[in-house]
């Protein structure tokens, strides 16, 4: 569903800090797979999510999900496809607009906007419903501006905003990374129920191996714009969070020795 | 302060109110500081003098002064988006070459309106004091374009302007083509700033090259005063305070200029000192307010 095809990102090519964020990789997401990423810092994993989201344009290779090259089509066009939740809280909700306003401008993501009203009682339900399931009180508010909420309450509209449409692929960027335990097992939980409900093609990016182990059918590790691991469901079912700890160690490891060595 | 001059002093709030609105859908909104209203305010007033004193209808004169207004913000939101020009400095490059185009427009610095037909004239019997008529033509555009701006803002397309002045990166996430957003608000804008124009170069009769210097501040001075006293609730509230507070601040101006100490009184050149003082008074006051009633923080 999401064919990743030898695909290469470099920064500042010819100059100075010239790095190759992406080495050829590929990488071929089934649909309806949970696929979750990991590596160290600067491994890619963030380029790689942009790449597929469209901030940026690779230098070489294709970007295919179900059967259209989005290889070249802007971030904004291909945001129909597209739901994305960001490490940051503060930037998937817009602060200055209420609730509802931030819902209105989902439900009409990769759409086009005319100038017909933003929202009205069927979209009001709609968003009510979806926000009954939080549990957090969160629709007796929806005229409150976003901007005075907490992190944790703003992520899960973000993650609700993100499905509100049903997208195609789900794109997660350690989107639990910047909360506190309690409010990231919230976030957590919400975003497996919705994956599986909804049997979205999910990529997660995530340093959080527990989650790793918890939520996906496959883990990938990057190292150094590669796919180092490919882990699959036989061999996630006996592995525990500290024997992917090692792994991720030995990695590691190999990554450092071949840069002492360069 | 007579009342002829109080009079003459919400006209201005009126008329410049119009401005004001287009300062706050590219300042506040949009979040993109725009130079060109000092340039697209002369552009309405020029493009409508030059039509009336063509033998054009007054009516169609501000229309087209509405469309050189947006033709003048599109330009500046393109070269800002495409071109990649920090948006200050495209507008100012647009108010800048605005000044060449206006004296092209009008064949000279300035044109005359005077004995030349105006909005104003088919309103003159309405029974009310004639000095008065362009205040309440005024008003009711205002009040109009208002209505049209706070509809707009909670359309689909408007709620995208809003959220691309407040969260560009989310909106780019959500679909929407910012430089679109960009160009069509700043073009609104200054669509807005030219009428105004055009409307103040018929109730003063002449149109000056020079008549848009300042604008942008007096455009700031309007906004800011008018959030200090309602605030940013919403929409409609924070279209209110901006109408408010260029009221405000032309009545604020008339009655500094009214002052006598003996024999100092303050003189029209000291107007943009006063504006200074107003737009820091206005700036301050929320704080203060907020001191007094939270039981002083320092």
């Amino acid at each position: 569903m999401i064919s990743i095809e030898r695909v290469t990102k470099i920064f500042n090519p010819g100059e100075a800090n010239e790095v190759t964020a992406i080495d050829r990789l590929s990488l071929n997401v089934p649909e309806s797979q949970f696929l979750t990423i990991i590596g160290g810092n600067g491994s890619g994993k963030s380029t790689l999510l942009n790449l597929v989201a469209g901030t940026y344009f690779p230098d070489g290779g294709r970007i295919v999900v179900t059967d259209r090259d989005l290889t070249r089509i802007p971030e904004h066009g291909r945001a129909g496809l597209i739901g994305r939740v960001f490490q940051d809280p503060l930037m998937g909700t817009s602060a200055g607009l209420s609730i509802e306003e931030n819902f209105a401008l989902a439900a009409r993501r990769g759409a086009f906007r005319g100038l017909g009203p933003a929202l009205g009682s069927r979209l009001r339900r709609g968003i009510r419903e979806r926000l009954e399931l939080l549990g957090l009180g969160l629709e007796d508010r929806m005229k409150a501006k976003v901007g005075l909420l907490s992190g944790g309450q703003r992520q899960a509209i973000t993650i609700l905003m993100a499905v509100f449409r049903r997208p195609t692929i789900l794109l997660l960027d350690e989107h639990t990374a910047a909360l506190d335990p309690r409010a990231s097992r919230k976030i957590m939980d919400l975003t497996r129920k919705i994956v599986r409900e909804e049997r979205l093609t999910t990529m997660m990016i995530t340093h959080n191996l527990s989650h790793a182990l918890e939520s996906g059918d496959r883990i990938v590790m990057m190292s150094r714009g590669t796919i180092e691991q490919d882990l699959g469901k036989d061999r996630l079912q006996t592995m525990q969070a500290k024997d992917l700890l090692e792994l991720f160690w030995e990695t590691q490891s190999r990554e450092e020795s071949v840069s002492e060595s360069a | 302060m007579s009342w002829y001059t109080f009079v003459g002093a919400l006209e201005q709030g009126f008329v410049f109110g119009l401005m004001a609105l287009g300062v706050y859908l590219t300042f506040r909104v949009l979040d993109f500081p725009d130079l060109t209203v000092d340039g697209s305010l002369p552009l309405g007033a020029a493009v409508s003098a030059t039509i009336i004193t063509g033998g054009g209808s007054p009516l169609l004169s501000v229309g087209a002064a509405f469309v050189a207004g947006i033709l003048a913000g599109a330009f500046t939101g393109v070269i800002s988006t495409k071109l990649r020009i920090l948006n200050l400095l495209a507008g100012i490059l647009t108010m800048i070459a605005l000044y060449s185009i206006n004296i092209r427009i009008m064949g000279a610095p300035n044109v005359t309106l005077l004995n030349l037909p105006s909005l104003f004239d088919s309103f003159q019997d309405l029974g009310i004091p004639s000095f008065t008529v362009p205040m309440v033509v005024a008003l009711f555009v205002l009040i109009l374009v208002k209505i049209a701006l706070d509809l707009f803002l909670h359309t689909s397309f408007g709620l995208a302007l809003r959220a691309t002045g407040d969260n560009p990166k989310m909106v780019t996430a959500q679909g929407v083509n910012t430089h679109t957003a960009i160009i069509a608000g700043v073009a609104l804008s200054n669509g807005l700033v030219a009428l105004s124009g055009a409307l103040l170069a018929q109730s003063q009769g002449s149109a000056d090259v020079g008549m848009g210097v300042g604008t942008i501040i007096a455009g700031l001075a309007s906004v800011i005063i008018g959030e200090a006293f309602l605030g940013e609730r919403s929409v409609f509230v924070s279209t209110l305070g901006v109408i408010l507070g260029s009221v405000l601040y032309r009545l604020a101006i008339a009655t500094a200029l009214s002052f006598r100490f003996g024999s100092l009184s303050l003189t029209p050149s000291d107007l943009n000192l006063i504006t200074a003082g107003l737009v820091i008074a206005a700036l301050t006051f929320p704080q203060v307010r907020h001191r007094l009633y939270a039981g002083g923080q320092a």
